[in-house]
C-alpha cells in the first residue's frame, strides 16, 4: 500500500533549534492520526512544514485541506462563502469571477446545520471563537482532497460541541475515505475507529 | 528614573508657556483702535435678514459644489487604489513604495486652496479647476488611508486559500476586496463629505461652485445673499451628517 504522507528522517527545527528528535513514520489511506506532545513544543511546525515547505524529508502523495490554529477565515465574508472558498479555489478564476456558486452547496449547508451554524448568511467577524472554530472545521472537510491536516480542531469548544465535531470529523472521513492528521490535547475514544497516535515524550512513540 | 522623568516634564511645561507667550504677538491685530464688538453687531445686522430671491442660483451653484466633489471624490478614489497597491507592502518593492509615500505625503502638505489657485492659473475661472484641485488633495489622503489599510491587512486568509490552490485573481476577489471594502468605504464618504466642505470655500478663489457666489457677495457687499449662502452650506453639512447616520445604521443592519 502506497503511504499518503511519509515523513523520512524529517528533523523538525525554527530558526536552526532542533524540535524533536527525527521522525519516520507512514501514514496510509483511510488513517485517523493523532499528534500529541507537550504544549510548546512545537506540533504545529511539523503541520506548517507539510503544507508550506516542500522538504524532501516529507513526502505527500496526495492533496491536502489544513486547518491552520489561527483558523484564517475570512471575516468580512459570510459563513456560507467561507466555506465555499476551496471549491472556488478548483475552478479556473475567470469561471469564479461572475459567480461564486458552486456544486457543493447542499453538502456544505447540511454540515453547517450539524455544527449548529444555521445562519449561512452571518458575516464570521459577529462569529463567537466556538462557532469560527467549528466553521473552519466544516471548511477543511473536504472530500475531493485526500488528505486533511488538522491543528487543533476542538481546542475552544466546550464538551457538548467537541463531541459533536469530533463525530463530524470522524463519520465524513470515513464517508468520503479521507485520511486525517490531527494534532489534539484531549483525550478522545471514538467506537470501532481504530486511532493511530504519535506521541514525543522525550522520544518518538508510535501506538 | 521617575525624578528625571518629573524634571523633564517640568522643562517641556515651561518651554510650552514660552512658546504660547511668545504666540501672542498675533493678538495685535492691526494696532490700530478697532471697535471690535461694533463691527460684529454691524456685520449681524447685515446679515440678516437673509435674502431668500437669491435661492434659485444658489441652488444651482450648490449642485455644481456637489458635482465637483462627487467626480474628484471619484476620480481620486480609483488612482488612490492603484497608488495604494502598488505601494503596499506585499506587493511592492523598496524603492517605488517609498516614492510613492513620499508623493502622497508632498501633496497632503499643499493645501486644497493653493491646489486650486493653480489650477485656476492654468485652466481659467471654472469648476474643471476646483475639480483638479481637489482630486489632487484627496489622492493625497485616500492613497495615505488605502496604504495603512492594505499595510494592517492580515495575510493569512490569502495564504490559505492559495495553499488551497486558489488564483492570485481569486485570493483579491474573495479575500482581499471584501475585507479593504468596508473599510474603503468609509473613508471614501468622509473624504466625499469633506471635498463638499472644502469645494464650497475653493470656490473663493474662482474654482467654481457656491464659494464662487459667496466671494461675489462679498465682493459687492451683499451681506445678507452671503448669509443665505452660509445658511444653504450648513443645510448641506446637515444633511451629509443625516446620510451617515443612515449608513452607520444600515452597516449595523447587516452585520448584527
Amino acid at each position: 500500500m502506497k503511504a499518503v504522507l511519509e515523513f523520512k528522517n524529517y528533523k523538525p527545527e525554527v530558526e536552526g533549534r532542533k524540535l524533536f528528535a527525527p521522525l519516520t513514520y507512514a501514514i496510509f489511506e483511510s488513517d485517523f492520526v493523532i499528534l500529541r506532545a507537550p504544549s510548546g513544543s512545537g506540533k504545529s511546525k511539523v503541520l506548517e512544514d507539510i503544507v508550506h515547505k516542500t522538504l524532501p524529508e516529507i513526502n505527500i502523495s496526495s492533496s491536502f485541506s489544513y486547518l491552520p490554529q489561527s483558523l484564517d477565515l475570512v471575516k468580512d465574508i459570510s459563513v456560507i462563502q467561507n466555506v465555499q472558498l476551496p471549491y472556488l479555489a478548483q475552478k479556473k478564476w475567470w469561471k469564479t469571477l461572475w459567480t461564486s456558486d458552486v456544486i457543493e452547496n447542499e453538502r456544505l449547508k447540511s454540515d453547517l446545520s450539524l455544527l449548529g451554524l444555521e445562519n449561512f448568511d452571518q458575516k464570521v467577524l459577529t462569529l463567537s471563537g466556538g462557532e469560527q472554530q467549528r466553521l473552519a472545521l466544516v471548511r477543511a472537510v473536504q472530500p475531493h482532497k485526500k488528505l486533511w491536516i488538522l491543528d487543533e480542531p476542538l481546542s475552544s469548544l466546550d464538551q457538548y460541541w467537541a463531541d459533536r465535531a469530533l463525530n463530524y470529523l470522524y463519520s465524513s472521513a470515513k464517508k468520503y475515505n479521507c485520511t486525517v492528521l490531527c494534532i489534539l490535547h484531549q483525550e478522545v475514544k471514538i467506537p470501532n475507529l481504530k486511532l493511530n497516535t504519535i506521541r514525543w515524550n522525550e522520544k518518538w512513540i508510535f501506538e | 528614573m521617575d525624578f528625571r522623568m518629573r524634571i523633564k516634564k517640568k522643562y517641556c511645561f515651561i518651554a510650552l508657556l514660552i512658546l504660547i507667550f511668545w504666540s501672542t504677538s498675533v493678538l495685535e491685530g492691526s494696532g490700530r483702535d478697532v471697535q471690535i464688538f461694533e463691527q460684529i453687531v454691524r456685520l449681524s445686522h447685515l446679515f440678516f435678514p437673509p435674502d431668500f430671491s437669491v435661492l434659485p442660483d444658489l441652488f444651482n451653484a450648490l449642485i455644481e459644489t456637489i458635482k465637483m466633489a462627487t467626480i474628484s471624490t471619484f476620480i481620486a478614489a480609483i488612482i488612490s487604489i492603484l497608488l495604494g497597491l502598488l505601494a503596499s507592502k506585499e506587493l511592492s518593492k523598496a524603492p517605488l513604495r517609498r516614492l510613492i509615500i513620499f508623493l502622497l505625503a508632498f501633496i497632503r502638505s499643499v493645501p486644497s486652496l493653493v491646489l486650486a489657485v493653480l489650477a485656476v492659473a492654468i485652466v481659467g475661472i471654472n469648476p474643471l479647476a476646483g475639480v483638479i484641485g481637489l482630486t489632487i488633495y484627496s489622492i493625497g489622503y485616500l492613497g495615505k488611508f488605502f496604504l495603512d489599510i492594505l499595510d494592517q491587512n492580515d495575510p493569512k486568509p490569502s495564504i490559505w486559500l492559495k495553499v488551497h490552490g486558489g488564483h492570485p485573481v481569486q485570493i483579491f476577489q474573495y479575500v482581499i476586496w471584501p475585507t479593504l471594502v468596508s473599510a474603503l468605504t468609509a473613508k471614501i464618504l468622509w473624504m466625499w463629505e469633506y471635498n463638499i466642505r472644502s469645494a464650497a470655500i475653493i470656490g473663493y478663489v474662482g474654482a467654481g461652485g457656491i464659494g464662487l457666489q459667496l466671494h461675489v457677495y462679498q465682493e459687492f457687499g451683499q451681506w445678507n445673499r452671503f448669509s443665505t449662502a452660509l445658511l444653504m452650506i450648513f443645510a448641506v453639512v446637515l444633511l451629509i451628517e443625516f446620510l451617515h447616520y443612515l449608513v452607520k445604521k444600515l452597516d449595523l443592519k447587516i452585520r448584527y
